[in-house]
């Protein structure tokens, strides 16, 4: 194994050190935007996918290119687009999800140049003809791919790397029922930095480092029962700051529903029929997300969750300015008191620090809960 | 200024008698939907059921200064300030009740219908209605390449939805569909939409016959009443009205000084702004706000030419399509500079604007203007800068 994936926690934070390593190796490196872009048939076209990620810092370079009212995750990739921070990328591929996602693929385009890209038109509706529509554009991107790289992407090639990320995924759900114990054998943050990792490293390593990981829990029953149990809800975050302010204060996260977490590897793609329309099921209908699900069905999704791992409290982590998380927040909060579950709504981007005011909040909540 | 057009009173009427037969069709329990711009409003006047569009009433409560009072009564209900602004004050006036006609609201829906070819904003605010009311949600998807072709299995996709619609509008309404009749509303409705066109055409002449806000105003018809007849009626005597201004070479400023495009949104609680500019001989000649409203159609072929309206160049635009629509028509219209509303409650048609403006900078050397504000929320909103950031801007061109 690469040394640098040695210590999981630091692979986030080395991420791009690491892709220039591969890069310098020959590796040719694929951007990807959102959960819905089907990293499975990158992979089988001979490309290493990469989930394009921010910054926690100062917005420098975007802010020429993006209006202020945007959220700070579209600021913070673009801006290490600008500044050549991603240019070990062979290209980038964007998922039609939100207006900013949808947008920022043609900004990025007219701002940075690049030997390849991408854009998929996902549907938002579930139906067989979704799939079907969905189905035909994953077979382009697949074609477009075979043309970038020179490689083959057929049958067999898809359903090896299914079968790699199948595993994977079946990895990171046994790391995260250990989370969700009582008492948690492994801790939210530790298991979202694992998680986090996997976005940024090959499909091989991550499998690895898991299986060895996973290998190593020592179990302890010591504290069962005895710190409040929460459940996270919303996009994603560029720090562990959040969780970590939230166990510190005594709780722990023992689920979540985010872009970074449970939302990317819960389910499975099928391993049988025709490859490209499993992949096409999987990545519409199979990722229920609020950029195209009711919050009338994903409410009972979320319900689910919150019986099935005993939560005591939620709290969502929102980025500001994000259309589809904010249009569901009143309902949820409601649906929440209806069950007389706590409900903590973080409004945030990526260089939010767990500090002042907002440490008080979280202390005030776990406090209110214990 | 030229006087007032003497087809107002006409738009007036039409507007006062659109709302008065929505609220009796309510209460006399003919079916309601309530639909999302780009939603096939056509589809529903063919099967009778009565639409409203609640951008167009949301932009109306703005213009009436109700925009205060209703978005904070959305952020009352716990909505966040930074949503669209036609989401707020809607949302606002169905938790007061509250709105520019008689006090009233508008009447509950009996289903609503949303597309995603606009913005994915419209799922979200609709998925939030429907279930406010408990009144069915109708999706028409939009799948479709940013700055690309429109591909057939993309149009064939929007396509089936609406013919798969219909048979959904019938179950929820009672009310039956009748091809014949969707081919009336849909040749009414390409008309409507061929006058907008020779509307906006004689809007580009020089001088200009129209201002911004008669452009904006003139567009309800265009929004609201696509496939009814009274909306050809109209837009043929605006037509007439327009024909013969630019025949007499009247302007809608005595000089014309500067000619100027608008992106995108009007600023609805204060369209007067736009007197401002023509108080310096500044007019607009051109935008793509109202036309984005029209398309032409193929009577012959309903459901197919509705798709390729509903998912038109325009909505799939990026950069690259909506800059070379600009140049088109800075160059055809003999366009001196570009004014740019950066809109804070719209991601989908603010975002790019900077680089479309930078492009257009570049290639054409156009003067570029950015007013910050919000369409229909005025709390952000502040005057006197956008007033003196305007006389600045139009100074350059008086050297």
């Amino acid at each position: 194994m690469d040394p640098l994936c040695q210590d999981y926690r630091q692979i986030y934070a080395r991420r791009h050190e690491i892709a220039n390593r591969l890069r310098s190796e020959g590796k040719r490196i694929l951007g990807y935007f959102t959960v819905h872009v089907p990293e499975e048939i990158i992979h089988a076209s001979g490309m290493i996918p990469v989930r394009m990620r921010g910054h926690a810092e100062a917005v420098k370079s975007a802010s020429l290119c993006l209006n202020d009212f945007v959220c700070s995750y579209a600021k913070t990739c673009l801006d290490l687009g600008l500044q050549g921070t991603y240019n070990y990328l062979d290209g980038i591929v964007f998922a039609k999800t939100c207006d900013v996602m949808r947008n920022l693929y043609a900004i990025w385009l007219s701002n940075v140049s690049l030997p390849y890209s991408w854009f998929l038109p996902l549907p938002a509706s579930d139906g067989d003809e979704a799939v079907e529509c969905f189905r035909k554009d994953l077979e382009e991107f697949a074609r477009s791919l075979e043309a970038h790289t020179g490689r083959t992407v057929d049958h067999a090639s898809l359903r090896r790397s299914i079968g790699l990320y199948n595993q994977n995924r079946n990895l990171l759900r046994r790391l995260y029922a250990l989370r969700a114990e009582d008492p948690p054998q492994v801790s939210g943050s530790d298991a979202t930095a694992m998680a986090m990792a996997g976005l940024v490293i090959p499909r091989e390593a991550h499998n690895r480092l898991l299986e060895e990981f996973l290998a190593g829990i020592r179990r302890q029953n010591d504290r069962a029962g005895k710190r409040p149990r929460l459940f996270m809800y919303g996009n994603s975050f560029e720090s562990l700051e959040i969780i970590e302010a939230l166990e510190r204060a005594g709780a722990d996260v023992v689920m979540d529903y985010l872009e970074i977490g449970l939302q990317y590897f819960w389910q499975d793609v099928a391993e049988d029929g025709d490859p490209l329309r499993a992949l096409a099921a999987r990545y519409t209908r199979g990722i229920p997300a609020p950029w195209h699900t009711a919050f009338d069905r994903m409410k009972g999704v979320i319900a689910g969750w919150l019986e099935q791992y005993r939560v005591g409290g939620v709290v969502a982590v929102v980025q500001k300015y994000c259309d589809t998380y904010l249009y569901d927040i009143p309902d949820m909060e409601k649906t929440l008191q209806g069950m007389g579950i706590p409900f903590l709504m973080i409004e945030q981007d990526d260089s939010t620090r767990a500090t002042g005011q907002l440490m008080t909040r979280i202390e005030a909540f776990v406090e209110m809960i214990s | 200024m030229s006087e007032k057009l003497a087809v107002y009173p006409k738009l007036g009427e039409l507007q006062e008698r659109y709302y008065k037969e929505l609220f009796e069709a309510s209460s006399q329990g003919r079916p309601v939907a309530w639909i999302t711009s780009m939603a096939p409003i056509e589809i529903l006047y063919a099967m009778d059921v009565f639409p409203v569009m609640p951008e167009n009433y949301a932009a109306l409560c703005a213009s009436r200064r109700l925009g205060v009072e209703l978005c904070e009564a959305a952020e009352a209900m716990g909505y966040s300030g930074d949503l669209c602004s036609y989401a707020k004050n809607t949302f606002g006036s169905m938790a007061k009740g509250t709105g520019p006609f008689d006090g009233k609201g508008l009447p509950r829906p009996d289903l609503l219908i949303a597309t995603g070819s606009a913005c994915s904003t419209h799922i979200k605010w609709f998925q939030a209605m429907s279930r406010y009311y408990g009144a069915p949600l109708l999706m028409v998807d939009a799948v479709y390449s940013v700055d690309g072709d429109l591909k057939p299995h993309h149009l064939d996709y929007f396509a089936r939805q609406l013919e798969a619609h219909v048979e959904e509008i019938s179950r929820h309404t009672g009310h039956p569909f009748d091809m014949d009749r969707l081919q009336e509303v849909v040749a009414i409705s390409d008309r409507t939409s061929e006058l907008w066109y020779e509307f906006s055409e004689l809007r580009g002449r020089i001088p200009t016959p129209v201002g911004a806000i008669d452009v904006f105003t003139m567009m309800f018809p265009l929004v609201t009443l696509c496939g009814k007849p009274e909306a050809i009626g109209f837009y043929e005597e605006l037509v007439d009205e327009v024909r013969q201004r630019v025949e007499k070479g009247i302007g809608v400023v005595p000089v014309e000084r500067v000619r100027l495009m608008w992106d995108i949104f009007p600023i609805w609680y204060n369209l007067k702004l736009f007197m401002h500019f023509e108080s310096r001989g500044a007019v607009f000649v051109t935008d793509l706000y109202a036309d984005a409203f029209a398309g032409r159609l193929d009577p012959s072929r309903p459901f197919e030419s509705l798709a390729r309206r509903y998912l038109n160049d325009f909505l799939r635009s990026g950069v690259r399509t909506r800059f070379e629509i600009y140049r088109k028509r800075a160059v055809d219209y003999k366009v001196q500079g570009a004014v740019f509303h950066s809109n804070r409650c719209c991601r989908y048609f603010t975002m790019g604007q900077l680089d479309v403006a930078r492009l257009l900078r570049q290639d054409l050397n156009l003067p570029i203007l950015f007013l910050d504000a919000d369409m229909a929320d005025p709390r952000v909103y502040d005057d006197a800068r956008l007033r003196a950031k305007i006389d600045a801007f139009l100074e350059m061109f008086e050297a």
